[in-house]
């Protein structure tokens, strides 16, 4: 197999069967316990996104000195905001400082001689913000915890292809990596039909948003494909959960709440293959 | 009679001076100059490319060659393999992040003399915001007089560096940690 194919299979699949490992691990034995299996939740994930960083560039840069060197760092910081979060302690204000904090990553050292940095600073704060609320405020409690994550986790999935294409493999690699990781929690908490918790969402929004933002910032992801990809688990706001006992029953409510997102997705993956046709010459 | 010897003198004197003396300054000429590298692409062939924006000077000081030095710099962005979208996949974070670090330097420490046309050069080698010392072997190829009577020198330079010291690791081992890199280089003499 074509030893590079193979690096990329070995990136997404190691963390996808760790976390699904885990995460199994987890779910059956805090079933009764909602907050525990949250931050189980929450640290399994951010432990999965590490090792996809990981896998991907070979280490950890320190200090970071590029955008996505942070996101080790990021997902760190998330975990540990996203465990206080699950008792709903300030959490506005942990994520209006978390959306700084990614503002100024990509803008701080341009402030110095470009005035446009500090709007930049502010929009992208106020924008992550927002992600943050409409998705752990409005969304998370409109859908069953299968339902926010496998929303997030066809974003995220379609990003490592749209990513890819904008140019940047590697990026798009973790974006992938992301994408199946939220996967397998989103068909873990299909089964045992429980919530997700509050870490989710900022991964989404923060890990996610670093991955995509980069890529249009440093590689050639066109905005509107990043937009459209952004904005997809939004469609979530239509419709309710289904947390029905019967299987058959939660996978028709799932899928039927899922169209939105799909046809978001499917629409930002057609603008991806316009503005970048797939063609690789590596 | 002589004074008759003396214009003569003055007129030797003047043409050896229009030659290198003892520590002249070079800008580099692009147009007759040349950066390539070459990286092996899973373990078969070479891929080649070339940098088509860059700037240098070099000093030269035929009296103390160790005074000798030698400034590059690389437009990272204007790599060229021959293929558009693979140009674009090494400016991207995976290999060169050409929109954070645009340039990439070197910018020498030591000079020793090997022999007559032979150099070995160490300096400071920055690719991606990573500064690592690296050593060229720099053989002299000539110094005269250009079309227009300015005075040139030239030079070739080789280094092997490995891209995973400057956090270029992306498809290791496929496409080879060594990249070798040659400059060929003329300078006009300023």
């Amino acid at each position: 197999m074509n030893q590079m194919v193979a690096q990329s299979l070995e990136g997404v699949g190691l963390p996808s069967l760790a976390v699904l490992i885990a995460s199994a691990v987890c779910f059956v034995v805090f079933r009764e316990h909602p907050w525990l299996r949250a931050i189980g939740i929450g640290l399994i994930l951010t432990g999965g996104t590490i090792w996809a960083y990981l896998l991907a560039f070979g280490g950890f840069a320190f200090p970071p000195r590029e955008s996505h060197q942070w996101i080790p760092y990021l997902a760190g910081v998330v975990a540990l905001v996203g465990c206080f979060q699950g008792l709903r302690l300030g959490r506005q204000v942990t994520n209006l400082a978390l959306s700084l904090g990614m503002a100024l990553i990509f803008y701080w050292s341009k402030v110095p001689g470009d005035p446009l940095a500090l709007v930049w600073i502010a929009v992208l704060t106020i924008a992550l913000f927002i992600s943050t609320i409409l998705l752990q405020k409005v969304i998370e409690d409109r859908c069953s915890g299968a339902e926010l994550a496998l929303g997030l986790a066809f974003s995220a999935g379609a990003g490592g292809i749209a990513i890819f294409l904008g140019g940047s493999a590697v990026l798009g690699q973790i974006s992938g990596s992301l994408g199946a990781i939220l996967g397998v929690i989103a068909i873990l908490s299909f089964f045992f039909n429980t919530t997700v918790g509050a870490i989710l969402p900022l991964i989404y929004v923060f890990i996610f948003g670093c991955l995509l933002l980069s890529a249009c910032l440093f590689a050639q992801l066109h905005w509107l494909t990043a937009t459209l990809l952004w904005v997809a688990p939004w469609a979530l706001i239509l419709g309710q959960r289904s947390d029905h006992p019967r299987i058959s029953r939660r996978a028709t409510a799932l899928l039927i709440r899922m169209i939105g997102v799909f046809a978001l997705v499917a629409i930002a993956l057609g603008s991806a293959f316009l503005l970048t046709p797939p063609n690789s010459e590596l | 009679m002589k004074k008759h010897y003396l214009p003569l003198l003055f007129s030797i004197l003047a043409v050896a001076g229009a030659t290198v003396a003892q520590a002249d300054s070079f800008k580099i000429d692009p147009v007759h100059s040349a950066i390539l590298f070459k990286i092996n692409h899973f373990g078969v062939g070479y891929v080649y490319g070339r940098f088509d924006a860059f700037s240098g000077t070099f000093t030269l000081d035929q009296n103390d060659p160790s005074k000798d030095a030698l400034s590059v710099e690389i437009k990272t962005d204007s790599v060229d393999t021959n293929a558009p979208d693979r140009d674009k996949h090494i400016k991207s974070p995976d290999f060169f992040n050409a929109a954070q670090y645009s340039t990439a330097t070197f910018k020498s420490t030591s000079v020793k003399k090997v022999d007559d046309k032979t150099y070995e050069v160490t300096g400071d080698f920055t690719l991606r915001g990573v500064t690592k010392p690296v050593t060229l072997d720099v053989k002299a190829v000539g110094t005269g007089p250009g079309p227009k009577g300015e005075i040139r020198s030239g030079w070739e330079a080789t280094t092997t560096l490995k891209r995973s010291e400057f956090e270029v690791k992306t498809f290791l081992p496929a496409v080879s940690d060594d990249v070798a890199l040659i400059i060929a280089a003329e300078g006009i003499k300023q």
